[in-house]
């Protein structure tokens, strides 16, 4: 099964809800436009490799497009244009005016250097600038890229059409970026998992937690549990996990793991492997690096009750079918991780307004964003007694539909 | 008396047992295979025809060189009373469905009966105007919903369909 055909499966199970047409559900489910170039890069020992990039602009009608740049090597067409989809029925989820977008280069960036990365980024924009910007798509940190990747793309740009730091999102604060940006989906997920154990009449403090991956998502997470008195008890990185049935002292794991650069061997935990991770006795289950890690092969052994979604599309299709036969509460990645593309939301209105906000506003209109996105959420889901993920759905599409209406063809 | 078909053939309710009989004597039946033409389009004839046993349909040649199926005739059915009481060539075509047996009267026989029996030629004439109304009636609904699908405001039914979906079970 493929991104996109596993991303549109919800879009088509939701549409086929709304009852909207075969032709009304290709218009919304089909690119606007789809660029593939090539990027050929004279490496520091003289080598010439040649590259793939991708950007991918799917819907534009609620507002310029907006998604990741990601540097992986399993990066394909097929890949870009599902996640590209996901962008725009996540930003429609949490109301904030973009379409949706994404990019790539197909590339195993441990194999860059710092230079090979700066030269390679500063191509890529040479070769799709006129396709991206401000008010046409801007692009964002995924795999595989980071602040500094975006402040190359920036720089780059600029050079073509002046300065204009609005044109790409998760910059370094120092330029241009916003406060609270690096956190941002991290504490999304909280925000929403906190609202989710209180419509399960549940307290954060009696609840224990699994997060698979201590990365940009799953550390922040991890963080913001540990300050509300959640008990995280397992978290994972790519060199393996560790578990501590007492719960894991996250801020001393934190300053460990950015001395260690790894999670293993963290005193007084014992190690776990990934899939002890996925399967252990917690109450709810934060999968936050990759997708497609809970199939129908280890659906059945999971135990928790909840499943916060803050990668993207961690979850199969098969494996969410078997959850709701489960009765185990899915919160979809469309709803879950949408905190990053929140807070890129802000850098870009702070970058249009010349007008820095300080982490707190960040936070309260983070939170507030959120809290209302997720309470709508559970309202169609209740309303309509559906799964969150069709609830999200019907949400965005809804949202999109009518754009689309309103604006015409 | 003719068979029990024509009998009950509309053309023959309001006539007596004895009219009904000259009648039918009058007429002359004819046997056709299917996809026989009974009458053709732009061709001349002048007969009134029942439709005594099978089935038969109505086909027009339109404009943009389509045969286009107007009607089905079941027996009992009467045609060709357009060019039977205005001389002209045959508006539609009516092509045997089915195997058919049809019964012709021609005009000089109507006249005939005119002057031998005036009021069973009343009675038939009667009965075909009631045809040629009910057609008319029929032709002026086609030409409304034509006229309605030519200049009404909005074409694009999908589009609006979609909107409404969306605005109203589907709008949170």
């Amino acid at each position: 099964m493929s991104s996109y055909e596993d991303a549109s499966r919800y879009f088509h199970q939701a549409a086929g809800i709304m009852g909207l047409s075969k032709n009304m559900q290709k218009l919304l489910l089909t690119p606007e436009r789809e660029m593939k170039v090539q990027i050929a890069l004279e490496r520091d020992n003289g080598e010439i490799s040649t590259f793939i990039g991708y950007r991918i602009q799917h819907n534009s009608a609620r507002g310029p497009m907006k998604g990741g740049l990601r540097f992986h090597h399993e990066v394909d067409e097929d890949e870009v244009l599902g996640l590209a989809t996901l962008m725009t029925w996540k930003t429609a989820v949490v109301n904030i005016p973009y379409g949706g977008a994404k990019g790539g280069i197909s590339v195993n960036v441990k194999e860059l250097t710092q230079g090979e990365k700066d030269r390679l980024t500063r191509k890529f924009v040479d070769v799709i600038h006129d396709m991206v910007g401000p008010d046409k798509d801007i692009p964002a940190p995924d795999m595989g890229t980071n602040a500094q990747v975006m402040a190359w793309f920036m720089n780059q740009y600029s050079k073509f059409h002046g300065f204009n730091p609005a044109c790409v999102t998760g910059k370094p604060v120092e330029l241009h970026g916003s406060e609270g940006r690096e956190e941002a989906t991290g504490r999304g997920v909280v925000t929403l998992t906190e609202r989710l154990l209180n419509k399960a009449r549940r307290e954060i403090t009696e609840t224990t937690f699994a997060i698979q991956g201590f990365g940009n998502v799953g550390s922040h997470a991890a963080r913001r549990l540990a300050e509300l008195g959640g008990k995280v008890v397992a978290v994972s990185d790519v060199s393996g996990g560790i578990w501590n049935p007492e719960g894991l002292d996250i801020p001393k794991l934190l300053d460990y793991a950015s001395e260690t650069g790894s999670i293993s061997n963290f005193p007084g935990t014992d190690a776990i492997d990934n899939d002890g991770l996925l399967t252990a006795d917690v109450d709810v289950l934060i999968p936050a690096a990759l997708g497609g890690v809970i199939t129908s092969d280890n659906a059945a052994e999971i135990r928790a009750k909840y499943i916060i979604e803050a990668a993207n599309a961690p979850v199969t299709p098969e494996a969410d079918e078997i959850f709701a036969h489960k009765n185990v509460i899915v919160l979809p990645d469309i709803l879950a991780n949408a905190g990053g593309v929140t807070v890129s939301y802000f850098e870009w209105v702070q970058n249009r307004q010349h007008f820095k906000w300080d982490v707190n506003r960040v936070r309260d209109e983070l939170h507030r964003i959120m809290s209302d996105s997720f309470d709508k959420v559970w309202q169609i889901a209740e309303e309509k007694d559906i799964s969150l993920r069709l609830a999200a759905y019907l949400l965005g599409i809804g949202r999109v539909g009518r754009a689309t209406v309103l604006g015409g063809i | 008396m003719p068979d029990a078909a024509i009998a009950h053939s509309p053309l023959f309710t309001n006539l007596s047992p004895d009219e009904c009989r000259i009648v039918s004597e009058m007429m002359t039946a004819s046997c056709y295979e299917s996809g026989e033409a009974i009458i053709t389009e732009g061709k001349e004839t002048s007969s009134l025809y029942l439709l005594s046993h099978g089935t038969c349909r109505v086909r027009k040649h339109m404009g943009n060189g389509a045969d286009q199926d107007l009607d089905t005739l079941e027996a009992g059915a009467v045609f060709g009373e357009i060019s039977f009481f205005c001389p002209g060539p045959h508006s539609a075509t009516v092509v045997a469905e089915t195997r058919a047996t049809i019964l012709s009267l021609s005009r000089e026989q109507f006249h005939e009966l005119q002057r031998e029996r005036p009021t069973a030629a009343l009675k038939i004439t009667l009965h075909a105007t009631a045809t040629l109304a009910r057609r008319l009636r029929r032709m002026d609904e086609w030409t409304c919903a034509l006229v309605e699908k030519g200049t009404a405001p909005e074409k694009h039914t999908e589009w609006h369909e979609f909107r409404a979906q969306l605005y109203s079970n589907w709008n949170f």
